[in-house]
């Protein structure tokens, strides 16, 4: 594809899109006929600074731009209510308790915060699920998908046979709801199941797949995850109560990082949520949320007998005061997490974590606008502290700017909790065989940030943004495995160590478009730009592993009410990954059971790309009935996230979708 | 390929400009037709297919017609023993219609589908199997003349430019014959499509 091509593909949209206008077209502003936000994982972090890396293109490693791929991951929040998809700082959106496609809303925030009476304290991604309809609702969808590139017919002829590719699915979502006045119940089934057969993940786990007792028997790499939900709530205008119960479990790979790849795991999770949120007047209130969250990490059949035998309770309080004036809000709180791990070698592992919380705004005059957050956390005799102000101005109708600064401590205990655990006893580090090295004490993770944003609107028509942000990581603690090559496995793990106070400055700038030229178009662009400043040789190769520039681009058009359109492209530059340095060059196969042996070169830097989607759908009786098809990377270009990870090439997926 | 396909899609797109709001879903358009494959690539000195049957369905839309349709052809072996296939594809797709006069109309489209290739025997490699079954994604490239015959029946005459991302990608110009016939469309089609 050449920049003119594409050029004048984008002239003709517009212009295609202006016919439109002038015209007598029946266009609905119905939502639902607009194109579902995600579809995969890399929708989740889509138009945002925010970036990704997966191996399988279900998991995910998130860069919130604050502590990268290896740092503290995010919270996920869905309708309010926190949940937990991640373990080991591996975010499974099979665990995601929505349907990709039922995700209405997203927004990304990084840094801390509060919201609702939670808070967060590195990044969060807080989903909303589709409105629910009156009365009783019912949908079901089935998803499937896979890789271009299978052999066809030329599976017969010896000397241009090739592999089969790569598939995804069945998906298939279910879900019941009831909703009468303010009260409502829901019910959701989701079952994802996935294979894995790209080359550059499949030599890895059928290795590890194979059985510890019959070396002939070899065990498969299929994963396969079931999750169910059942919530209730009222939602009245002085009242508001949620119960919900969710559980999960999935036959999976856990790619440990350091370990350098992957090892098969069950991983199961169940979550309890209640929450409530009391006016007491009209500007005062008070929110309350208790959860109890089970995650645990169990053994599923490998040659090695590998099991991570890890268990995690969690106990979550949170309890604030509110009060929301015209001039002035406010909430102060309290947290509450009691976490307890259990696993070979952990004896006691109980921690009381208790927070205190402030956030507040001041709205000065109608052009400014005040507002400061403040959080503190205490562990035994340890103590972490989180302070942020913004200063908001409104110089026009037009324009807004924002000036932040803030300070961020993390106890090690939240920051690096596979390192504190195991430097508790976890014996997990010597059950796979990997030599480490963890510092005497693990100190807390300190940052500060400077960022500024400008913001241009016209109405409902158009906005532009910049943003820019400096960091200053007084202190990270970054893990880092030296991975070895190795034919059989890819990889064997070479030395791991956390590289403790670590310190750097790093810039990140962006800016952000959004242009609606139609009620059914919508134009929407964003560019992301980082740089590291400052900082030692460990920090500046940590830090490569994220992309300086990311550039991306959507279009999302609605010609008819039963009809959408989505176009995204993507320009993303290279990364280099230093832990797989050892691996840049040499060659793999694929798996010797699989006809024919291919062989392909690793390598630690994932290449630059430029990449197109195009999603097409279609509604039918009604709104009930809806048939979509995703095209992925059209141009057909290598599209890896991760050095070890799956390249993915030009792909399909389709789904179709009842609800009544 | 595909940066030329796409590109052609949204010209296809832009070009319709003398849009106007038709009656969607009013007809039912069932086309039976017989297809010869005339050239194509590589795939061709292993294979050689006979000529095929199909059946496609259309229907107005607000602009253009929405098409759906399955087209069989058997592809016989000429290397490799054991090899010869059944060619299914099932496509959707979009056309938009020209009309020149009021008997005759040029019709070009963009289809997307799937193509099922049904070997008659699984292919072996040591211990490793490859399924008698392979499928993969197909797009198509189509223009066609309608003549309207009487009222209710039209003659197409057609051509269409397939590929299949296979590994080897299989690429194939068809030309197609058949009739249609045209039905208004009943209550329970029209609520089911709109």
């Amino acid at each position: 594809m050449k920049w003119k091509e594409f050029l004048i593909a984008a002239l003709l949209m517009l212009q295609f899109g202006s016919i439109y206008a002038s015209g007598s077209m029946n266009v609905s502003e119905n939502d639902s006929t607009l194109a579902p936000k995600i579809t995969g994982v890399n929708d989740f972090v889509w138009l945002t600074d925010w970036n990704y890396a997966s191996l399988d293109r279900m998991s995910m490693l998130v860069n919130t731009g604050d502590y990268g791929f290896y740092g503290p991951q995010p919270m996920f929040m869905l309708d309010s209510i926190p949940f937990e998809p991640s373990f080991f700082g591996v975010a499974y959106s099979q665990f995601f308790p929505v349907p990709h496609f039922q995700t209405h809303q997203k927004e990304l925030i990084s840094g801390h915060g509060v919201i609702n009476g939670i808070r967060y304290q590195s990044g969060i991604m807080r989903l909303r699920s589709e409105p629910l309809k009156d009365g009783f609702s019912v949908f079901a969808s089935g998803q499937y998908g896979h890789n271009s590139g299978e052999p066809g017919p030329w599976v017969f002829d010896p000397e241009r046979v090739s592999p089969n590719v790569e598939r995804f699915g069945p998906w298939i979502n279910g879900g019941v709801s009831l909703k009468f006045g303010n009260w409502y119940a829901k019910g959701l089934l989701k079952f994802q199941e996935y294979k894995h057969v790209d080359e550059f993940v499949q030599l890895r786990m059928l290795n590890s797949r194979r059985s510890p007792t019959d070396p002939a028997e070899w065990l498969g790499v299929d994963t396969r995850s079931v999750l169910t939900l059942a919530e209730t709530g009222f939602e009245g205008s002085m009242i508001s109560i949620k119960l919900q119960a969710y559980q999960a479990e999935s036959e999976d790979f856990l790619f440990f990082q350091p370990f350098a790849r992957e090892i098969p795991s069950e991983l199961t999770m169940n979550q309890y949520s209640a929450s409530t949120d009391l006016k007491l007047h009209r500007r005062l209130g008070i929110r309350g949320l208790y959860q109890l969250r089970e995650q645990g990490l169990g053994y599923r059949l490998n040659r090695f007998d590998h099991n991570f035998d890890w268990q995690k309770e969690t106990h979550n309080m949170h309890g604030s005061v509110y009060f929301s004036g015209e001039r002035f809000s406010a909430e102060a709180g309290a947290a509450l997490e009691n976490r307890s791990v259990q696993a070979p070698g952990l004896s006691d592992y109980d921690l009381d974590i208790m927070s205190l919380f402030l956030d507040q705004q001041v709205q000065v005059i109608p052009q400014i606008a005040l507002s400061a957050n403040a959080q503190v956390s205490f562990l035994d005799d340890e103590r972490a502290i989180q302070i942020g102000g913004n200063l908001l101005l409104k110089p026009t109708s037009f324009w807004g700017m924002d000036l932040g600064a803030s300070y961020s401590e993390l106890l090690p205990e939240v920051a690096n909790p596979l390192d504190h655990q195991v430097r508790n006893g976890y014996y997990i580090f010597q059950h796979l065989e990997i030599p480490f090295q963890l510092p005497e004490q693990i100190k807390n993770t300190r940052k500060i940030s400077l960022s500024t944003s400008q913001r241009f609107f016209s109405a409902h028509t158009f906005s532009l943004g910049f943003n820019a942000e400096w960091m200053h990581h007084i202190s990270m603690n970054i893990p880092f495995q030296a991975a070895l090559y190795d034919l059989e496995y890819s990889t064997i793990p070479g030395n791991y160590s956390l590289l403790s106070e670590i310190s750097g400055q790093r810039l990140q700038a962006g800016a952000e478009l959004q242009f609606v030229p139609l009620r059914n178009m919508i134009h929407q662009a964003d560019v992301t730009i980082t740089r590291t400043l400052s900082g030692g040789a460990e920090y500046e190769a940590y830090w490569k592993m994220i992309p300086e520039v990311l550039v991306q681009y959507a279009i999302e058009y609605t010609p008819f009410y039963d009809v959408y359109l989505a176009l995204n492209l993507q320009y993303r530059s290279e990364a280099t990954w230093s832990e797989f340095s050892n691996l840049d060059g040499e060659l793999n196969r694929t798996f010797h059971v699989q006809y024919p042996f291919r062989f392909f070169e690793f390598s630690d830097t994932t290449p630059s790309h430029f990449k197109i989607d195009l999603k097409m759908g279609k509604w039918f009786w009604g709104n009930r009935l809806r048939g979509e098809l995703l095209l992925k990377n059209l141009l057909n270009t290598n599209y890896q996230t991760h050095p070890l990870g799956v390249r993915e090439r030009f792909g399909y997926m389709a789904r179709v979708e009842m609800r009544f | 390929m595909i940066r030329h396909f796409f590109l052609i899609l949204i010209i296809s797109a832009a070009v319709a400009q003398d849009l106007y709001s038709q009656d969607a879903f009013s007809e039912v358009r069932v086309t039976l037709t017989g297809n010869k494959l005339m050239t194509g690539n590589t795939l061709l000195r292993s294979w050689d297919p006979n000529a095929g049957l199909g059946v496609e369905l259309s229907t107005p839309y607000y602009v253009g017609n929405l098409e759906a349709g399955y087209r069989y052809l058997r592809f016989n072996e000429i290397d490799f023993e054991g090899s010869a296939f059944d060619s299914h594809y099932l496509f959707f797709g979009w056309s938009y219609s020209y009309r020149a006069s009021d008997e005759v109309a040029l019709v070009y489209g963009v289809r997307f589908g799937k193509q099922f290739m049904l070997h008659d025997e699984d292919m072996f490699y040591d211990d490793y199997r490859f399924s008698r079954e392979e499928s993969e994604f197909s797009y198509e490239l189509q223009i066609r003349l309608e003549y309207e015959i009487s009222r209710n029946v039209e003659l197409y005459l057609g051509t269409a430019y397939n590929r299949t991302i296979f590994n080897i990608p299989f690429a194939a110009f068809y030309g197609t014959a058949g009739l249609t016939f045209k039905f208004p469309s009943s209550r329970w089609f029209r609520t089911v499509m709109k």
